[in-house]
């Protein structure tokens, strides 16, 4: 269990050619793969999905991987496709909802077994409300209060600008309001 | 949200994590691999059913690839695989399959990338101070920063999907913007034959709808219809045809059975399913139409032991569906009143998907509780 949140650190697709200590894809594997575990459940809200979101990112991350040689460059890289790989399974996930192929989030299991009950009630009420949102605000919204990411890396991360993150988290956090303010 | 619920939250959140073990690091590990080895080997045959293409096109005297302009090409860098296109200013072009793409230009001002066949989706990098252009065909798309999907149909028509960020369409002498989540086909008047519809007409018809849209033309056909999001005229005109109005191939066979459901003449999406099945049972949209055919009996009609024989159908052909559909299988025996049967196929999906993702219903349905 990952508990300490390391911040994200933002860095571009790594160049062709300006490497000099290849990183192979079982090496990235070994050191950061708990890393975007962790990532992945805090955005997805359900480990069933974590072991294919690690797959994905490292599989997309790879050749970019081979081109770096800090390896905490690595980690804001796989941060940056983990928050991509999350997005588009978000949406996939929203699309067989409508279909009928998804049932609703089981957020029950989330917390660790560390929490108590209120923390779990308080995290799997939370995760529900999440799943009603736009994607993007969703992700914007995780990033700032469940990763404890910066404005500024929220916007890096989700590519979008400070405004566009600030005004996603706020919708979020609107939605958030709406759904508590009503349960009381 | 009051501040003090905000804190208790983010407090919370510090219990969200996953139980990441070294057993499970390596089972992924291994999965992964195994998934980069048969990518590999998708990629070389891909790699070498376009080169095939290529060398064909190259000996019957293409003048289109065989004439690229002078500054084509070579103004993109090379990416790790020679797949992907990845542009010097930081965007992706990913052909998809064995599709053929190109750069003609790539300058500070100006990108242009031409689909000369098939798709190929883009990854561009937000630069307020270049235009990135995509041409397929009359079809042009022009982006800032997002990432889209470009099919080129034919030398008149081109399918653009938006993810992120918006884009102009540009086609003929008018233009239409796309934001993240919707798709269409330009230009819009042009009528669709049905050999380019699949069964993604259905779910890109919500995304469509937002999109402002040009009538179809008054003598447009049902898949005309169809194709611009109007299932109700669609059906319309699918009635008056007859019954040979729909050809029987999977393709025309889905779209007529996503036409009676979208107009809620669920009644008639039976049969057109239930004829893909009998006919084209080894087709990769025999899977969709057996769940759809299940759904539609359990969900739409109430004929619960139809739906559970078109489900068992779903789960034995395989598939991303097969979880979904011994789950909804087993939801249909317990409404049609065999708890037998419900609990045997509960049971399988215990025991074939442990820690499923229905599980908690299926054990319901099952009577596993």
């Amino acid at each position: 269990m990952e508990a300490a949140r390391a911040p994200l650190r933002v860095v571009p697709p790594p160049a062709p050619g300006d490497a000099t200590g290849p990183l192979s894809l079982a090496q990235a594997y070994r050191l950061h793969s708990r890393y975007v575990a962790a990532i992945a459940v805090r955005l997805l809200g359900r480990d069933d999905e974590v072991d294919d979101v690690v797959q994905d990112v490292f599989l997309r991350a790879h050749k970019g991987l081979s081109q770096l040689r800090d390896p905490q460059a690595a980690r804001g890289w796989l941060a940056t496709v983990t928050v991509r790989v999350a997005r588009r399974k978000l949406r996939w996930r929203k699309v067989g909802r409508i279909l009928g192929l998804t049932e609703s989030g089981d957020y029950d299991q989330l917390a660790s077994e560390g929490a108590s009950a209120e923390d779990r009630a308080l995290l799997a009420r939370v995760y529900e409300v999440l799943d009603r949102m736009p994607v993007e605000h969703r992700i914007a919204w995780a990033l700032r209060h469940v990763e404890g990411q910066k404005l500024e890396d929220v916007a890096e991360l989700t590519g979008c600008s400070l405004a566009t993150a600030k005004r996603r988290i706020a919708a979020a956090q609107q939605t958030i309001d709406g759904a508590f303010d009503h349960e009381r | 949200m009051s501040a003090e619920l905000l804190k208790r939250i983010e407090s919370a959140t510090g219990h969200v994590g996953v139980s990441w073990s070294d057993e499970r690091a390596a089972a992924v590990s291994r999965a992964m691999m195994r998934r980069k080895r048969r990518r590999e080997v998708t990629r070389a045959t891909a790699l070498g059913l376009a080169g095939v293409v290529v060398l064909i096109l190259a000996v019957i005297g293409s003048r289109q690839l065989l004439t690229a302009p002078a500054r084509a090409v070579a103004s993109a860098s090379v990416s790790a695989s020679p797949a992907v296109l990845s542009l010097s200013e930081g965007s992706v072009v990913t052909p998809i399959g064995s599709s053929l793409v190109r750069a003609v230009e790539t300058s500070p001002s100006r990108v242009l990338v031409q689909v000369v066949s098939g798709s190929a989706r883009f990854d561009v990098a937000r630069n307020p101070q270049r235009v990135f252009r995509v041409e397929a065909g009359r079809v042009a798309v022009e982006v800032l920063g997002t990432s889209f999907v470009v099919e080129r149909l034919d030398d008149e028509r081109a399918r653009v999907a938006v993810e992120r960020g918006r884009v102009r369409v540009s086609y003929h002498e008018q233009s239409v913007e796309l934001g993240a989540g919707e798709e269409g086909v330009f230009p819009r008047s042009v009528p669709v034959p049905s050999a380019s519809a699949t069964p993604s007409s259905l779910a890109s018809a919500t995304p469509t709808a937002a999109v402002p849209v040009p009538s179809a033309p008054k003598a447009a056909s049902w898949r005309s219809w169809a194709q611009e999001g109007d299932f109700d005229k669609a059906y319309e005109e699918l009635r008056k045809a007859g019954p040979g109005a729909v050809r029987d191939d999977p393709s025309d066979l889905m779209l007529a059975a996503d036409v009676a459901r979208m107009s809620k003449h669920s009644d008639k999406a039976v049969e057109p399913l239930r004829r893909l099945l009998q006919r084209h049972p080894g087709d990769p949209r025999a899977a969709l139409a057996a769940f759809t055919l299940g759904r539609v009996l359990l969900d739409e009609l109430g004929r619960p032991r139809e739906a559970a024989d078109a489900f068992a159908k779903a789960h034995t052909m395989g598939g991303a569906m097969a979880q979904d559909a011994l789950a909804r299988e087993v939801e249909a025996w317990s409404r049609a009143g065999d708890a037998a049967m419900a609990r045997t196929r509960a049971e399988q999906y215990v025991r074939l998907y442990p820690g499923g993702r229905r599980e908690r219903s299926v054990r319901r349905y099952g009577g596993l509780e």
